[in-house]
């Protein structure tokens, strides 16, 4: 498993590459890639590309706690998340999530699980840049939503972290 | 003790600090460091809002115990994605 913070472009295919080429024989029948974009808008109109902040160390630890939950979750054979920081110009990649695993469900479940899970619970913070002046992005209700989709179901470990804060 | 606590994204702006150090009688807890940066700090109104408190990189309730060679860090709700 691999997570990593940078701050020049991702590149998806070596990403992929990487995932594919750590996996064990004989073990793997899918593999679901995410990548995450840029987009060129937020609710009050046009922006013109975003900056992202992160707590070195803090960061990329929390993906990998998030991607040992998902693995023992979905049991994936590999998993991987790479995040940029710095800045962002519209339609760039943002994120990349990989999951590798004997079937595809377990596969496209936990990639929509560590995106759900990610939003909430990694130490990165979004700026929007729009007629020359950057605004913090507020977490969204709907965010929130889907990861307390994954939190309510008994199954998950995060569920008893959840309930100490 | 002396405890450093880190600040990031919106925090750190409204602080104009990216990190400080605070003075602790032990026992203490993250609500101590939270009270006595609230004293420290010029801008003690950027603690009104949601904040989360890291120690050592784990996210801890106001309860939790400080120890003077913990890595402490305070932050807003994350964004990320």
């Amino acid at each position: 498993m691999f997570a990593e913070v940078i701050n020049s472009p991702l590149q998806p295919s070596e990403y992929y590459s990487q995932l594919k080429g750590g996996l064990p024989a004989g073990k793997s029948g899918a593999i679901v890639t995410f990548t995450g974009l840029v987009r060129d808008f937020n609710e009050a109109g046009h922006i013109d590309g975003i900056s992202l902040e992160h707590y070195p160390g803090m960061t990329e630890n929390a993906m990998l706690s998030l991607l040992t939950t998902a693995a023992q979750r979905f049991s994936l054979v590999s998993a991987g998340i790479v995040h940029r920081v710095g800045e962002v110009s519209n339609f760039e990649e943002i994120v990349w999530v990989g999951c590798a695993a004997t079937h595809r469900k377990a596969a496209f479940d936990a990639a929509g699980y560590i995106m759900d899970m990610l939003k909430q619970s990694v130490p990165l913070w979004k700026k929007e840049i729009a007629e020359g002046k950057a605004t913090w992005v507020a977490p969204k209700a709907s965010d929130d939503n889907a990861a307390m989709k994954w939190l309510g179901e008994d199954t998950s470990p995060l569920h008893v972290v959840k309930g100490e804060r | 003790m002396k405890v450093t606590v880190k600040f990031f994204a919106q925090l750190r702006e409204q602080l104009n600090c990216s990190e400080t150090t605070v003075s602790l009688t032990p026992p203490s807890t993250m609500a101590d460091v939270k009270a006595a940066l609230k004293l420290s700090l010029d801008n003690h109104q950027a603690f009104e809002g949601p904040i989360l408190m890291a120690c050592n990189q784990q996210v801890v309730a106001d309860s939790h115990p400080v120890n003077a060679d913990d890595e402490l860090a305070m932050f807003p709700p994350v964004t990320g994605g």
